[in-house]
C-alpha cells in the first residue's frame, strides 16, 4: 500500500511538475502520409519541424512547417498505362495541444489551422486553409533534454465545397532548449 | 490567458465544424474507353460519345460533384492527310452523331474545350495524361458544367484548317471528379 501510495505521489507531482513547467523546444520528424479517398495520388513520405512553446500550464503553442511528397498513380487505359504525378503538399500553421502526463511520458491530443499548398501537376499548386486533428505520444529523458513523439493525425485541406484529406503517420525528435519550472 | 486559449480551441473546433460536408468528401478517378475514330472533312464529322453514368465511379457521386480536379483525353492522332492539321475538340451535349463541320464549330454548336495540337503530314502524336490535360485549359470549366448535369456528351475531333483528315486511336476519356455532400 505504501508503495501504491509513493508512486501515485510521485507521479502527481511529475504531473504537476510537467503542468505547469514553461519551455521552447524544436522537434525535427518524419513519417508518413497516406491520401484519404484521393484516386489520383499514392502514399509518400513526409519530414518537417516543430516548435512547441509552453507558456501556460497543460497547454502548448507549436508552429509548424510540413512537407509531403505523393507517390504517383498509374492507371491501366487501353492508350497504355499512364502516370499521375503525386505531388507534394506544404503545409505550415499552429498546433495547439493539450499536454498530459509526466516529463517521461505523456498523451497529447492537438488541433490546429494553417495554411497548405497543394502542388499536383499539371494542374498546379492550389493554397488553401488547413486543419489538423491528432494524438500523440511523447516518451522523454529529462535530464538529456531529449524525447522521442509519435503521432497520428488526420489533416483536411478545405477547397470550397470540397476538401482533400489526408492520414499522418510521424515520429519526431525533440529537444527543450529552455525549459522552466 | 486561459479563457484566451480557450477561445483559440474554440475557434480551431468551430471552423472545423463549419467545414461541415467537406468533410465527407473525395476524388474519384472515372474512366470511359471511347476507342478508334477516323475523321475526314469531306464528310459529316463522327464524335467520341462520352457516357459517363455507364461508370459506377460517376453514378455513385453525380449528385455531389463540386469540382473536376483533372481531366485528360488520352490516345493517338495520326494524321493520314497530306498537310498538317491543327486539332481542337469541340463539345457538343449529349449523343449528337455526326455533324457537318460548319455546325460543329459554329458558335451556336459546339463549345471548344481542348487544344490546339499541331499533327503533321503522315505523324502521330500521342496523347499522354500530361500533355492532353494541359491542353483542356479553360475548357474544364465547361467539361465541369456538363459533367454536373448528366455527363452525356460528345467531342468532335476537328482542324482549324481544311481539307483535314485523321485517325484516333485507342481514346480515353479519364476525369478525376471532386465530390462532397
Amino acid at each position: 500500500m505504501k508503495k501504491i501510495l509513493v508512486f501515485t505521489s510521485l507521479g502527481l507531482a511529475l504531473s504537476a511538475q510537467a503542468a505547469g513547467a514553461v519551455g521552447i523546444g524544436l522537434e525535427a520528424f518524419g513519417g508518413v502520409s497516406y491520401p484519404v479517398v484521393q484516386d489520383d495520388r499514392e502514399q509518400g513520405g513526409m519530414w518537417g519541424i516543430r516548435a512547441p512553446v509552453n507558456l501556460v500550464p497543460l497547454i502548448a503553442l507549436e508552429p509548424y512547417y510540413a512537407r509531403a511528397n505523393y507517390g504517383d498513380k498509374t492507371i491501366d487505359t487501353i492508350a497504355g498505362s499512364q502516370t499521375l504525378e503525386g505531388g507534394y503538399v506544404s503545409s505550415w500553421g499552429l498546433n495547439v495541444i493539450l499536454t498530459s502526463g509526466t516529463p517521461v511520458f505523456r498523451i497529447f491530443p492537438y488541433l490546429g489551422v494553417g495554411s497548405s499548398t497543394d502542388d499536383h501537376p499539371p494542374t498546379g499548386d492550389v493554397t488553401k486553409t488547413v486543419y489538423n486533428l491528432g494524438l500523440g505520444v511523447g516518451f522523454g529523458l529529462p535530464v538529456v533534454k531529449l524525447g522521442v513523439n509519435v503521432r497520428a493525425e488526420g489533416q483536411m485541406i478545405v477547397n470550397g465545397d470540397t476538401s482533400r484529406k489526408f492520414g499522418n503517420l510521424t515520429a519526431g525528435l525533440s529537444y527543450t532548449f529552455l525549459s522552466l519550472p | 490567458m486561459k479563457k484566451r486559449t480557450r477561445g483559440i480551441l474554440a475557434g480551431i473546433a468551430l471552423a472545423t465544424l463549419t467545414a461541415g460536408c467537406v468533410l465527407v468528401s473525395g476524388q474519384f478517378l472515372v474512366q470511359v474507353e471511347l476507342g478508334d475514330l477516323s475523321v475526314n472533312s469531306a464528310a459529316a464529322v463522327q464524335g467520341l460519345y462520352v457516357d459517363l453514368p455507364s461508370k459506377s465511379a460517376y453514378r455513385d457521386h453525380k449528385n455531389d460533384i463540386k469540382t473536376l480536379e483533372d481531366v485528360a483525353l488520352l490516345g493517338s492522332v495520326h494524321n493520314t492527310g497530306t498537310s498538317s492539321v491543327t486539332v481542337s475538340v469541340y463539345l457538343i451535349d449529349g449523343n449528337s452523331g455526326p455533324l457537318p463541320l460548319a455546325t460543329i464549330i459554329s458558335p451556336s454548336g459546339g463549345k471548344q474545350v481542348w487544344g490546339p495540337l499541331t499533327v503533321a503530314a503522315g505523324a502521330t502524336e500521342v496523347l499522354d495524361w500530361d500533355r492532353s490535360s494541359k491542353l483542356f485549359g479553360s475548357g474544364k470549366s465547361v467539361l465541369l458544367d456538363e459533367i454536373k448535369q448528366g455527363g452525356q456528351f460528345t467531342l468532335y475531333l476537328v482542324s482549324s484548317t481544311t481539307p483535314f483528315e485523321f485517325e484516333i486511336k485507342d481514346a480515353v476519356f479519364v476525369a478525376v471528379i471532386g465530390a462532397a455532400k
